[in-house]
């Protein structure tokens, strides 16, 4: 139906201002059922010699072909990635993010801003579901990355280490965090459409995150908040050595979390603002991710990974073919003062879902450098409940470390509250 | 005095649960490898989800020891009369070796019941630089008892063995906390200057204040405290009450410890003052008055913090408490037998005890802090306080009134009042924090620079008023208070190789602008004040660096110097007490 309609969506675009181009395609008759295939498109077939239940590694992955992207191939070549070959899963968001989706999506105009300009929200009319069902170009995709069903809210409690190959785990953190991922444009928890006293302040976000290991990192936590407008993220941190809570703007382009591998934007493949970026969608591809990854969640969940060999950060997941959107970014937040050391990312988008499995980074001097993972498992009631993130990894492929992210526990929509996401909340779970 | 008493009740809890809890959380032995998970073309694979919860109970706890040497080649030196005008001899000394055990446990049975417990050990050697305590009990003056002072200081302030912190916290409601126990509260943005930080005391005896964890210096106290959060009114109530529990502490816990008392980090034996006649040989002993009445002495306060928008933020506070530091002279005693001949006192002592005390006090209190977005990442931080009526002691020309005879328990006493002035002071700090790379030296992580000007204002106090002069330091006439006294600090902080070192240098400067001037006309003094130019003053400078070798040890190497124009006045006490200091915690 598309195809067919392309030439003549073409002319109309060009007969559209550009300051203010609503989307043209219908879809009013979205189910959850027919998700896939009308948001989605179909994954290429397996490549002749490879399909589920087979083993790709080192020895085999040319077979592969294009599923394996540039920055996937050295980690398996190089650091001994072996890829745990699944069948293709078709994914879907809840009901409600899909009705969402069907009322709201005709609504959501792109506005036009200047190439430096990152503090201009660049759409408007969104409310709540996917923004852009069918995206044209790099921040379309991009903006359907930032408002990827993840649910309402989520619990995570989980462990980071920090991993060389040549020495194993060397650094370890736990922490616990709990989030509201919309404030605004919620889908599956009441109150709809927001949470009113947060949403009055224009927060998108807010999230608290307190540490519990190692001795001198426990208490430490922090109350997080994102803008609707793409402003810094502000918070306030508790340092027990102070007994305070001190304001601070934290996910500032360019800065690691907790001196890892993975910057805050890293988080969820990119949780920056899109405005933050330049975005060019080169195109559609079907790679190798693991959507349904199989990550034993609990207090084994360090068995998941290799442990030993030149990769002991790698991870024995599931990988499935998924359709992709596969997005060149270059940050525009980049000054003398604050120089981005990033020079070019390319995120591999979901097309089904707008989760980001896969993003490879590239310095400013154009050399290969991070590779950036991340996996979901199966959701136990796909309709109401979304896959639960279930690993992260970001790995250095200079100088081959990288920091795991490993969940113990991961639930979504367990129906946080404003209250749980407050400053005073924060001294009260701080001694 | 940190060897306390225990009572069996609180052993028996602390050791119950202790022994009760599981052990934190600990890098596992590696498995052997399971297969890789199955998965069928048709149904996938079923994958368990949130199989774990978080343990109720988390114990942990570190061993440390941190030992210092000073490193100053300062002298001390006297004048013809034998009195002191400068201080040192520390030179190779010990400035401390104390060992620390800390355990903290947390139990969360509910979630809406919290408890929280820290018991600290530590153990220290005695240092000959505590010779020069001061030391407040009678019979340890002199040469002779210098053993004896150091030995004192170590068991009083350096030794230690308590239950820092138990309470618990109740969540009453989504928005409303109550915490009840003995804990730590800090308000205010403005670090080691405490303008709103003013619920706990300190104790500072063991190393240098400001180089130190406030964790590790503030005294926590048996309160109640409530936290109320109003999200409609973006902001927070947190309300104190300190009640005073004379049967769970003692009066000299509730109190900021006197640098007088110790002397590797106290303050030296004072120069010639005008009026010796309360010297320091001349003072028997020194008792602390301290108010520890329950309910009568308790002290109260609140704090609302809000926002103002996304980038700003304030705090408005208030407080009844008592005055920390210094603690206030009030009177000295002698005692003595009544002479009917001549109708007055013949006292049969020539030394005194020192009565002194902890004046109350109001303080209010405002912060603001607000930031300016990328790509500057600016955070700038406004705290101001004030004190209606904070206690002064005079200088010693004017600081004792006439003689009293007075009689207690049928014994007679001669008793000379101190008098003091209570003024209104007023005090400001910004502080400007401003992150920024030099992708050169460390690609990873920025560089932090944190810049603090203080200004503290005594409207009523003129500075060439030498009948009005008071002291910051009772019996040092040298820390003269100025109207206008100024410091500003500056530090800059990164860390390296994903945090394994960590470099900080900082330093301070505090300009001393009102001092005394003494002329000398055969055997008269004439002391006048007078004004020096800014750069008269006393600092400091620190260079630090900070390892983190894997998660279970911590270790600091730190050089510390002191500098200043006169060596009873500001941080010029501690010029002499230049340190290398060494840091290595286990943690666990």
């Amino acid at each position: 139906m598309r195809t067919r309609n392309g030439l003549l969506r073409l002319l109309l675009l060009m007969l559209v201002p550009a300051t203010a181009r609503p989307q043209e395609a219908s879809f009013e008759d979205l189910t959850v059922e027919n998700w896939a295939r009308q948001v989605g498109f179909s994954p290429d077939p397996w490549p002749d010699g490879i399909g589920p239940g087979q083993v790709l590694d080192a020895s085999n992955r040319s077979l592969a072909g294009a599923m394996i992207p540039a920055g996937l191939d050295q980690w398996i070549d190089r650091l001994g990635l072996a890829l745990n070959l699944a069948p293709y899963r078709p994914m879907h968001p809840s009901e409600g993010y899909v009705r969402a989706t069907r009322e709201g999506a005709s609504r959501v105009q792109v506005r036009q801003t200047g190439p430096k300009d990152y503090r201009t929200k660049a759409v408007q009319g969104y409310q709540a579901g996917l923004p852009f069902p069918a995206p044209r170009d790099g921040l379309q995709v991009a903006y359907n990355a930032a408002y990827a069903w993840q649910g309402d809210d989520a619990r995570l409690w989980f462990e980071a280490l920090w991993i060389r190959a040549r020495s194993g785990i060397w650094r370890s953190e736990e922490w616990v965090w709990e989030a509201i991922h919309r404030v605004m444009h919620r889908t599956d928890l009441p109150p709809l459409p927001d949470l009113g006293v947060l949403a009055r302040d224009d927060i998108q976000y807010a999230s608290i995150a307190v540490a519990r290991r190692p001795e001198d990192r426990r208490q430490v936590a922090a109350l997080l908040t994102r803008y609707e407008r793409p402003l810094d993220q502000v918070g306030f941190a508790f340092l027990p050595s102070m007994r305070r809570d001190l304001k601070m703007l934290s996910g500032t382009p360019g800065v690691t979390w907790n001196q890892s591998d993975m910057l805050w934007e890293d988080i969820r493949g990119y949780s920056g603002h899109p405005e933050w970026y330049d975005w060019t969608l080169t195109g559609r591809a079907t790679i190798l991710a693991p959507m349904h990854a199989g990550v034993p969640l609990g207090p084994k969940v360090r068995q998941v990974l290799q442990g030993e060999g030149p990769g002991p950060f790698n991870p024995r997941i599931l990988w499935e073919p998924r359709p992709v959107y596969v997005l060149e970014g270059r940050p525009k937040m980049d000054t003398a003062l604050s120089p981005h050391p990033y020079g070019r990312v390319v995120l591999y988008v979901d097309a089904e879902s707008f989760l980001v499995p896969l993003k490879v980074v590239w310095d400013r001097k154009g050399r290969l450098w991070k590779v950036v993972l991340h996996a979901w498992n199966d959701s136990p009631d796909p309709r109401r409940v979304p896959p639960p993130l279930s690993l992260a990894i970001a790995l250095d492929l200079r100088r081959d470390r990288a920091t795991v992210f490993l969940p113990r526990l991961s639930e979504s929509n367990v129906g946080l509250r404003v209250s749980d996401v407050t400053e005073a909340r924060l001294r009260a779970l701080s001694p | 005095m940190r060897d306390r008493a225990w009572n069996g009740t609180c052993w028996s809890l602390v050791f119950g649960m202790l022994i009760g809890s599981h052990p934190a959380l600990s890098q596992e032995a590696s498995p052997p490898l399971p297969p890789p998970p199955a998965a069928s073309p048709e149904a996938g694979l079923a994958t368990p989800l949130a199989t774990d919860q978080e343990p109720s109970w988390r114990v942990t706890a570190f061993l440390q020891n941190q030992t210092g040497v000073f490193v100053a080649r300062d002298q001390a030196a006297f004048d013809k009369d034998g009195n002191p005008t400068n201080h040192g001899g520390m030179f190779g000394k010990l400035s401390m070796s104390r060992f620390t055990f800390q355990a903290t446990a947390d139990w969360r049975p509910t979630p809406r019941v919290w408890t929280h417990l820290t018991l600290r050990v530590a153990r220290s050697l005695a240092t000959s630089a505590d010779d020069d305590a001061q030391v407040p009990e009678g019979g340890y003056a002199g040469t002779k008892n210098a053993k004896r002072r150091r030995e004192w200081v170590r068991d009083r302030y350096y030794n230690e063995t308590s239950l820092r912190e138990f309470f618990v916290n109740f969540r009453a409601t989504p928005w409303l906390d109550l915490r009840l126990g003995k804990q730590l509260v800090a308000w205010g943005e403005a670090g080691s200057n405490r303008l709103m930080d003013v619920v706990n005391p300190v104790d500072a005896t063991w190393h240098f204040g400001m180089f130190e964890s406030f964790e590790d210096q503030r005294m926590p106290l048996w309160m109640v405290r409530v936290m109320a959060d109003i999200p409609a009114l973006r902001g927070g109530l947190d309300v104190v009450w300190v009640p005073m529990l004379p049967l769970f502490e003692r009066g000299e816990d509730t109190v900021s410890v006197p640098l007088t008392f110790v002397g590797a980090f106290g303050l030296p034996t004072p120069p010639k003052q005008l009026n010796d006649s309360i010297g320091p040989k001349k003072i028997y002993s020194k008792t602390l008055d301290v108010p520890h009445e329950f309910g009568k002495d308790s002290r109260v306060g609140f704090r609302w913090k809000g926002q103002a928008g996304p980038h700003l933020g304030y705090s408005l506070m208030y407080w009844w408490g008592h005055q920390w530091t210094p603690p206030i002279p009030q009177y000295t005693l002698r005692p003595g037998t009544w002479d009917e001949a001549s109708q007055d006192i013949q006292v049969t002592r020539g030394t005194y005890e020192v009565v002194l005390g902890f004046p109350r006090q109001h303080v209010i209190g405002l912060s603001l802090e607000g930031q300016v977005p990328f790509p500057l990442g600016t955070m700038l931080k406004l705290e101001a306080a004030l004190e209606p009526s904070r206690t002064f002691a005079r200088w010693s020309a004017a600081a004792q009134k006439d003689p009293e005879v007075i009689q207690r328990d049928g014994d007679w006493f001669e008793k000379v009042p101190f008098q003091a002035r209570k003024l209104l002071v007023f005090n400001y700090q910004v502080t400007l924090q401003q992150p920024f790379w030099i992708r050169p030296v460390n690609r990873e992580e920025p560089f932090l620079l944190v810049l603090q000007f203080r200004h503290q204002v005594i409207p009523s106090l003129d500075d060439l008023d030498r009948d009005g002069a008071v002291v910051d330091v009772p019996g040092y006439d040298s820390t003269v208070v100025s109207k206008h006294q100024f410091q500003i600090v500056g530090a800059l902080t990164s860390t390296f190789f994903q945090g394994i070192f960590t470099p900080r240098v900082a330093a301070g400067f505090i300009p001393k602008t009102t001092t005394w001037n003494v002329e000398r006309m055969g055997e008269i003094e004439k002391w006048t004040l007078k004004r020096q130019s800014s750069r008269h003053g006393s600092g400091f400078a620190s260079v630090a660096l900070g390892f983190r070798l894997g998660d279970s040890m911590r270790a600091q190497v730190a050089y510390h110097h002191f500098f200043g124009d006169d060596p009873y006045d500001g941080l010029g006490f501690f010029r002499d007490r230049d340190e290398v200091n060494f840091t290595f915690r286990y943690q666990f």
